[in-house]
């Protein structure tokens, strides 16, 4: 996989994991060819390593917090590092400006690594997919401080070390990172409106994430949406509901891209077509855009 | 079937389980021949109103002192990758007492959870991590639900289908009566600073029939104990860190059963393994 475009990230930063020996042993410790160092790997059971790990939480709670998301320490253990584990980037404490040391509040005497991106997936009972409810990198709290693409290539690399083929997720309508999710191919939607959440303009989806769609995503592939049958706005919440309904009803719909975004307006271009069709014209109609 | 300590339960509950229908064949839906009465599609709108009742069944469990889940959690973290058991009655089968404490809408005539056991799949398969253990036995002291958490966990994991089963807890939490009923417990953490509370401690057990049933209160079924060779005060912060550094460099210890009351401490029964 051409790993090029994303040089200025890995000539400066290094790949980190937080799992238990048991997955420390059955996931990948090179995802795209990347090789996780010995000593970037942190076991979550051991007193060892806890600075890093309390910066982990750290980041996630600034890039969380302000959505209202903050994951409590106890929620880190229980539901992230114990059934699955967290992937991500970080860089030597020496290397980071003190101003995004300010922003994550790294401790003075900290010494070695500070993450500055994080991805995070757990099992499914039916074990068919893999559940993944963090992605964050250090640009959403210090915007600019880490090079473009660190969001793209920790999901990548994430989903490579940790996932299956499959993933499910949940996103906010509004949300960048429905755009990044969408660059790994059609997102099959699960809920367009989730009371279950705390936000409920949150979407629930799955895709398809296998090497094919992680190349897809690290091209920063546009998709042809000329076939988008219907576009959701973005802030109209009975449309949400309405949509969920018809998904409750058995209508296939899936997010074929990232939003468009006119004015003050946000729309997310949609496929509602049977599965079938779908999947065959979706990987007919990837195009290569160069993102300048 | 299985005999508890409290049949009435059974008698007298229904169960429901929240699962999304992709994850529900994956569940045992008759553990020990219990029928599911309700199942809750947490993708469903329908759900609504009966998921914000697990969220304040926690915070009746729990109370302000607890660590209230969000419901992102809820979703996240259990109601997606997993499953939530319990057990539940009629709206229409509360008191009005009852109505109130749960905040349930006038119109709402659903199922009411009085338990839920979460359990999250770990990645090893069969192994399952336990999340989250509610009841209202001593919130609603007059139904006779005394034993409902002990119950409640020991049927939802032959629901869930648990080979292996890890849990965290803190040494001064009252839920060690409940999982010591389970067996003996291996101990994987004796102090954990990856969560919140770092005199926490992380255990395991190999779920058995034989577990289920004893934990469940057959009295027919007794489990063998290893004799302790140290105990643990529960507020001894410094022989947590040294057991967990013993942890770390290859030691096992077993927490042999529940905690006993010493005079103001309450201290746990700890056997060396290697």
């Amino acid at each position: 996989m051409d790993l090029t475009p994303y040089d200025r990230i890995l000539s400066a930063y290094e790949p980190y994991l937080v799992a238990r020996p048991p997955v420390l042993e059955a996931i990948d410790r090179a995802p795209l060819g990347i090789r996780i160092p010995g000593q970037n790997l942190f076991d979550p059971q051991h007193t060892e390593g806890r600075d890093f790990v309390s910066l982990v939480k750290k980041l996630d709670a600034l890039t969380f917090g302000p959505m209202g998301l903050t994951m409590p320490d106890w929620v880190f253990y229980d539901c992230a590092v114990m059934p699955g584990a967290v992937f991500g980037f970080a860089q030597p404490v020496e290397e980071i400006d003190p101003w995004v040391r300010r922003v994550l509040n790294v401790p003075e005497d900290h010494q070695g690594l500070v993450p500055v991106s994080i991805f995070i997936a757990i099992p499914m009972a039916h074990r068919e997919a893999t559940l993944v409810y963090t992605l964050c990198s250090i640009n959403q709290a210090s915007p600019g401080s880490a090079p473009e693409g660190m969001w793209r290539l920790t999901l990548a690399a994430g989903t490579a070390a940790l996932g299956r083929d499959e993933i499910v997720g949940t996103v906010q309508w509004r949300s960048p990172r429905l755009g990044l999710f969408s660059g790994l191919g059609p997102l099959e939607l699960l809920s367009a409106w989730t009371p279950a959440h705390d936000n409920p303009t949150t979407c629930t989806f799955r895709c398809v994430a296998d090497e094919a769609a992680r190349r897809r995503l690290l091209r920063a592939d546009i998709r042809d949406v000329s076939d988008v049958q219907r576009y959701l706005d973005a802030d109209d919440q009975g449309a949400m509901r309405e949509l969920q309904a018809e998904i409750e009803s058995g209508l296939y719909v899936a997010v074929a891209g990232p939003a468009e975004v006119r004015g003050s307006e946000t729309r997310i271009p949609l496929h509602v077509q049977d599965e079938e069709t779908i999947t065959e014209r979706g990987a007919q109609r990837f195009t290569r855009q160069f993102h300048g | 079937m299985i005999t508890t300590f409290n049949d009435g339960i059974l008698r007298d509950y229904g169960t429901f389980v929240v699962a999304t229908p992709r994850n529900l064949p994956h569940l045992d839906d008759r553990p020990f021949g219990i029928p599911l009465d309700w199942h809750i599609n947490p993708l469903s709108m329908a759900s609504e109103e009966f998921l914000n009742l697990l969220q304040r069944l926690d915070a009746l469990t729990f109370g302000p002192e607890g660590m209230p889940m969000d419901k992102w959690v809820f979703y996240d973290c259990a109601e997606l990758p997993g499953f939530i058991y319990g057990f539940a009655m009629p709206a229409s089968e509360l008191t009005a007492h009852e109505r109130e404490l749960f905040g349930a809408s006038p119109s709402y005539d659903g199922p009411v959870p009085i338990s839920m056991y979460i359990a999250i799949p770990m990645y090893e398969e069969g192994t399952w991590f336990g999340h989250n253990l509610a009841s209202l036995n001593r919130t609603f002291p007059d139904r006779g639900l005394h034993h409902l958490g002990s119950i409640t966990k020991a049927i939802a994991m032959r629901a869930f289908k648990v080979e292996r089963f890890v849990g965290a807890t803190q040494w001064e939490s009252k839920a060690l009566y409940i999982h010591t009923k389970f067996g003996p417990l291996d101990l994987e953490t004796t102090y954990t600073p990856a969560h919140s509370i770092s005199e926490t401690l992380t255990y395991a057990h190999t779920v058995t029939e034989e577990c289920l049933r004893a934990a469940a209160g057959d009295p027919s079924v007794t489990m063998e104990r290893p004799s302790p060779d140290l105990f643990l005060d529960a507020h001894d912060v410094e022989s947590m860190i040294a057991l967990q550094r013993e942890i770390q460099d290859g030691a096992r210890f077993v927490l042999c059963g529940a905690p006993a009351i010493e005079g103001a401490s309450v201290v746990h029964p700890i056997h060396r393994a290697v």
